[in-house]
Formats: C-alpha cells, sequence, structure tokens
C-alpha cells in the first residue's frame, strides 16, 4: 500500500524529467516545409520567400501600436544580432505585423531602423498576413478590452522568435522569456 | 514633552518620506508617429499599503495602467488593470511583458536621452511628480547615466518582487 505512492511518484518524477529535457532543448515544430508568402516590404514593394532565399531569417510577428512586448522581442533579436558577431551579416531579421489594418508600409518605414537598422517590416492583406502566421501557428486578434482613448485597439499575439534556415524552413523557435541572448545566439549558430 | 515630539518628528524625518513612490521610472524611445509608449520602474511601498491608481503625462493623450497575461500558447495579452497594489514596505517592479504604465495617443515621439514628467496618483500618497529617463527603442532595463537615483531598477531581468 505505501509502496504505490511512491512508484507513482518516482514515474511522475521521470515524466517530468523527459518533458523538461524536452522543453530545454527546444525542439522545433516538425515543419520541413519551406514557407511561402506574398507580402510588402516596409519599402513598399512586394516580398515573398524568394527574396530571402539563401539566407537564414529571425523571424518575429508583432506590430508597431504594440509598446512593450514588440520592442521587448525586437530589442531582444538586435541583442541576440549582436552576440552572432561577424556572423549575424548572414541573418535577415523580419518583422511581419500583425495589424495590416493600422500597419501601412510607410508605418513600418518608421518603426523598423529604430530597432535593428537591416530590419525588414513586412505587412499586407489581412489574408496574406494569415496565411503566413499560419505556417507558423501564430495567433493573432483584437483584444476584447477598449482602452480609454477612442478608436485605439490592441492586439493579442503570440511572441516568439522563429529561425528559418537558407530553404525557408523552419529551424528553431526562441522563446525569449525562457532563452538567455547568449543561448540563442549559439543555437542559432549552430544552424546556419 | 513639547520637545520629545520635536525630536521625535526630527528622528523620523528620513523615514517620514516613507509614502508610495515609483523609484527609477524608464521609457524606451519610440518611433516617429507611434501611438503608444510605456513607462517602467519599482514602485516602492511607504509606511501603509497603497495604490497606484492613476497615472498622466502631457504628451499623451491616454494614460493607463496595464499587465501583460501570458498564455500557456505563448500568446501575450495586455489588460488595463484599475490599480496597482502597493504593499507597505514592498516592491513592485514594472517591467516590460509585465505591468507598466501605458502610454496611449503620443502628442511625438519619445526620444533617448530625454527626461519625461509623470503624475501620478496614489489612493494614500496623494500626487507624486515622477520623472522617466528616456532610453533606446531597444532598451531592456533603465537607462545608466540617471547613477545611483536609477539604480533600482533592475529592469528587463530577475524580478525583484
Ligand atoms: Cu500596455
Amino acid at each position: 500500500m505505501r509502496r504505490l505512492p511512491l512508484i507513482v511518484t518516482v514515474l511522475v518524477l521521470a515524466a517530468a524529467g523527459v518533458l523538461l529535457a524536452l522543453v530545454a532543448r527546444r525542439e522545433p515544430a516538425p515543419v520541413a516545409a519551406p514557407v511561402h508568402f506574398a507580402l510588402t516590404g516596409h519599402h513598399g514593394r512586394p516580398v515573398t520567400e524568394a527574396d530571402l532565399a539563401g539566407r537564414p531569417v529571425l523571424l518575429y510577428f508583432g506590430y508597431t501600436f504594440c509598446p512593450d512586448v514588440c520592442p521587448t522581442e525586437l530589442g531582444y533579436v538586435a541583442r541576440v544580432l549582436r552576440a552572432l558577431g561577424p556572423e549575424a551579416a548572414q541573418v535577415q531579421p523580419v518583422m511581419v505585423t500583425i495589424d495590416p489594418a493600422r500597419d501601412t508600409a510607410a508605418k513600418l518605414a518608421d518603426y523598423v531602423p529604430l530597432y535593428h537598422e537591416r530590419l525588414l517590416g513586412l505587412t499586407g492583406t489581412p489574408e496574406q498576413v494569415a496565411a503566413l502566421a499560419d505556417q507558423f501557428g501564430v495567433h493573432y486578434q483584437r483584444a476584447n478590452v477598449a482602452t480609454a482613448k477612442p478608436g485605439y485597439y490592441l492586439m493579442d499575439h503570440t511572441a516568439t522568435t522563429f529561425l528559418l534556415d537558407r530553404q525557408g524552413r523552419l529551424a528553431l523557435k526562441i522563446d525569449s522569456h525562457t532563452v538567455p541572448v547568449e543561448t540563442a545566439a549559439a543555437e542559432i549558430r549552430s544552424r546556419l | 514633552m513639547k520637545t520629545a515630539i520635536l525630536l521625535a518628528a526630527c528622528l523620523s524625518a528620513p523615514l517620514a518620506a516613507s509614502e508610495a513612490v515609483l523609484e527609477g521610472a524608464w521609457a524606451r524611445a519610440t518611433a516617429p508617429g507611434a501611438q503608444a509608449g510605456a513607462v517602467f520602474g519599482t514602485l516602492r511601498g511607504g509606511d501603509g499599503d497603497d495604490r497606484l491608481v492613476r497615472a498622466a503625462c502631457a504628451v499623451a493623450d491616454v494614460v493607463e495602467l496595464h499587465t501583460h497575461l501570458r498564455g500557456e500558447d505563448g500568446v501575450m495579452r495586455m489588460r488595463p488593470v484599475e490599480a496597482m497594489a502597493v504593499p507597505a514596505g514592498g516592491t513592485v517592479l514594472l517591467k516590460p511583458g509585465a505591468e507598466h504604465i501605458m502610454l496611449i495617443g503620443l502628442k511625438r515621439a519619445l526620444a533617448a536621452g530625454e527626461r519625461l514628467p509623470l503624475q501620478l496618483t496614489f489612493a494614500r500618497a496623494g500626487q507624486v511628480e515622477v520623472v522617466a529617463l528616456v532610453g533606446e527603442a531597444t532598451a531592456s532595463a533603465a537607462p545608466a547615466p540617471a547613477g545611483a537615483a536609477s539604480g533600482a531598477a533592475a529592469g528587463g531581468c530577475c524580478g525583484h518582487r
């Protein structure tokens, strides 16, 4: 009678250990297919996956009306790139807006240089944006709360940064909340 | 008797500033035309439990108190809160991705290096003037130059809650 709980405890601990090991390794979802998209760059010209082919991409989904999470994540991306040193030049940082209704190319053009000199901003129609976000399981929607400023709304959104390999396939998911900058840089370096 | 009271008042003078305050207030530079900004820092409690109930800033149409809820799916949800509790003698860290003072409808961009005045209203301590230092757009913690005064803001790090 007294043995059973012990066995259960051991099993639970073992399962937790396996889970922790998996989480710690941050295994990317098994997405083998290269991404496809047709969007507009902050420079106003069309951008598709062909324009990024051959380069690893650090991809983040955010919006410029975001005062906190997006600058935090973009600052993290900038620090990761700095930690990569000379190899950072190979990597293309990209922010895709999940708020295309407000984030025009012109709006993105004002925004992206503040965070990294090579950050590429992408916008498009709601359908074009959704088509790309869906490939990464990125969720977003207008928040169901009003702010005190009429017409000003907030977006709920997934705040994860993705590394795509040179073929445009998902190589790594990075959770900036748990992964130190140096660790992220090392993980990216090992996949360049 | 009177002396004793005076003496007591003098002795407690350094502690008399024991009202809730926001220490090491800081914000990030914003892009031209940006509509939103956020102010962080460390709320430090005074002698009694207090609550930050309101904030105002001349460069913003609206200032709200916000928190972030992080879903298990990794989705970040920013939500207004009625007030921020500041327990007596305790601290509450306002930091990126968590509690913050949200500036909505910026009348101009915030520039790195500028000092941004804010008016905070505490339920107990009343109205308090605070100056936030504006750091780089990518800053994860309070800008350095303020020296000892900003030492309390450990920024995006480790949550001294
Ligand atoms: Cu907010």
